[in-house]
Formats: structure tokens, sequence, C-alpha cells
């Protein structure tokens, strides 16, 4: 008996303290709705950053599972009724300051792109034969890939078509997405074999040599207005 | 050591000399119209440079400057620097 009763106190111990502990994690001191309200409001106008979005927002929902803990629904609703408004703002304001952000990177981006292709061109080693190598090379590349995406999205339309049959099934979406991805990184290879095409140009332009090479653009030019036509225009894409 | 400790003195003293003369200081009041007017001369002096070596110093500068208007300007005179360089510079 009094080795039961023993147990049963133990038991009870423990569920108080794990109680105790559930309790003290999310704690924060409620005052009124009104009041608190207002300090999530106060602090949701100073968030100018993601993190202090997310502690702020943080702090809401520990308020919200406050009142529903101590009080009931009624107060937790009012309560996020009174600051869902300022939270929304926050986070219009947050997004706002990630695309600026966004923005000078990529304006960052662009001047020091420049400059390096600028000083690759620099510090390209002239030889003509070698260069219209590389450029024949890096037209040759282009089109396979080219072929390959031409290939990828006539399977992306395909998966499409049977997708909407088949109900839209997680596997089958995640594979669509795949493809999809596959295309961004083909286009981005192309993009970096025009960017070294484009350097070899600009060493010759920079250097005051003369580049006689044709790619196929120029090739369908000069068949069309003028024969003759020698210049580098490789980056006639652009 | 006490040899040591003044040529190591002096040096340092050379050495921050050397650094505060190449720093530039951009007033808050002259920035906007320093932004264009650095950008455009600088990024001009860049994609006209006829050698590596000239090429190499107008971007040292130009590079600087750049560097200046992001860590003591910033806002909007930071963003005209940077986009009247990046137009220039785009034009090659």
């Amino acid at each position: 008996m009094k080795s039961r009763i023993l147990t049963i106190v133990a038991y009870s111990v423990i569920v108080a303290v794990v109680l105790l502990m559930s309790q003290c994690e999310d704690k924060v001191t409620l005052t009124t709705v009104k009041k608190d309200a207002r300090h999530i409001i106060e602090l949701a106008a100073q968030v100018e950053s993601e993190e202090e979005l997310k502690h702020v927002e943080k702090l809401a929902r520990q308020y919200e599972i406050g009142y529903q803990r101590m009080y009931n629904n009624a107060k937790s609703l009012e309560f996020k009724r009174l600051t869902n408004d300022a939270l929304r703002e926050a986070s219009a304001i947050c997004d706002a300051i990630h695309a600026e952000e966004e923005r000078i990177n990529g304006m960052q981006n662009a001047f020091h792109g420049s400059l390096n292709d600028l000083d690759a061109a620099w510090s390209h080693t002239l030889s003509l034969d070698a260069d219209i190598a590389k450029i024949e090379s890096n037209m040759r590349e282009r089109s396979e890939i080219e072929g390959k995406i031409a290939q990828t999205n006539r399977a992306i339309e395909e998966l499409a078509v049977k997708l909407i049959d088949a109900g839209y099934p997680q596997d089958m979406l995640a594979e669509l997405g795949e493809l999809k991805e596959q295309v961004v990184e083909y286009e981005a290879e192309i993009a970096a074999i025009e960017n070294r095409t484009r350097i070899i140009c600009l060493a010759y332009e920079l250097q005051g040599q003369e580049l006689p090479i044709a790619t196929e653009e120029a090739a369908e030019e000069a068949a069309t207005e003028e024969p003759a036509e020698t210049e580098c225009v490789a980056e006639s894409d652009e | 050591m006490k040899k040591i400790f003044t040529t190591l003195a002096l040096a340092g003293l050379m050495l921050s000399c050397t650094s505060d003369k190449d720093k530039i200081e951009i007033k808050e009041e002259d920035a906007y119209n320093l932004a264009y007017e650095k950008s455009a001369e600088l990024a001009t002096k860049v994609i006209e440079a006829e050698s590596h070596e000239e090429f190499c110093k107008a971007r040292a500068e130009l590079e600087a400057y750049e560097e200046a208007f992001r860590t003591q300007i910033g806002g909007e005179e930071y963003d005209a620097f940077i986009s009247t360089c990046n137009e220039i510079l785009g034009n090659i």
C-alpha cells in the first residue's frame, strides 16, 4: 500500500514538472489584451529585418497561446485582431527592404562583373587561330545545349498533359520541377558560353586588333547583305 | 633593441600616413553631385584605357570611390554612383 502511494506521488511530481517546463518554454507575462497588443504593435513598427520580424511574430504567437491557455479563445482572437494589421505591415516593410537589398546586390554584381570582364579581355593573349577555334567550339557547344533545351521543353509539354490527366500527383509535379530547373541550368550554361565568346571579341576590340570571324548570324547576314563582312558579332544576341 | 623599436615605430607611422593619404573622404553635402561627376569620369577612364596597366589604375580608382560611396554615404548617392557606372560600363 505504502509503495503504491509513493509511486502515485512520484508520477504526479513528474507530470507536474513536465507541465511546468512546457509552461516556462513559451512564457510571456500577460497584462491586458490592449496593453500587450500595443507592445507588439510598437515592436512591429520598429522592424527592419527578417530576423526582427520573426522575433516579433514569435512573441505575438506566445501572447496568443498565453491568452488561450489562461483565459479563453475570445481574448486570444481579440489580441490577434488588434495586432494583425501591424504585423502584416511589418511583413510588407520587410519584403520591401529585402527587394531593395536584392536590387542593390544586382547592381553591385553588374558593376564588378563588367570590370572583371574588361580585366579578362585585357589579360587575354591574342592568338588568332586559337581564338577562332575557341569561338567556333563555343558556337557548337551552344547549339548542342539549345538542342537539349528544345528536347527538355518537349518533355515538359508532354509531362504537363499527363499531369492533368493523372490529377497532379506529387511525384509528377516533382519531375516537372526538375525538368524546369534543368532548362534554367542549360540557359545559364549558354549565358556563360556567350560571355566567353564576348570576352574574346572584347579582347580584340580593346587591344586594337581585328578578329576576322563570322558567327552563324553573321554568316546569314553576310549572305543577304554584305558578303565581305568580317566583323566579330558573336555578341549580337545581347 | 631601441633601434628596432624606433624602426618599427617609424614604419608604422609611415604606413598610417600613406593609408590616410590614400583614403577617399566624401563630404555629405557634396555627395550627390560628386556621385554623378566621379562615376562618369572614372567609368569613362576605365573603358577608354589604352593598355592593361592604364585599365588597372582606372579600375582601382573607380573601385576606391565605389567603396567610399558605399561605406561613407550609401542611399540615393551610392545608387546614383553605381547606376551611372553600370550605364557606362554596360556600353562596351
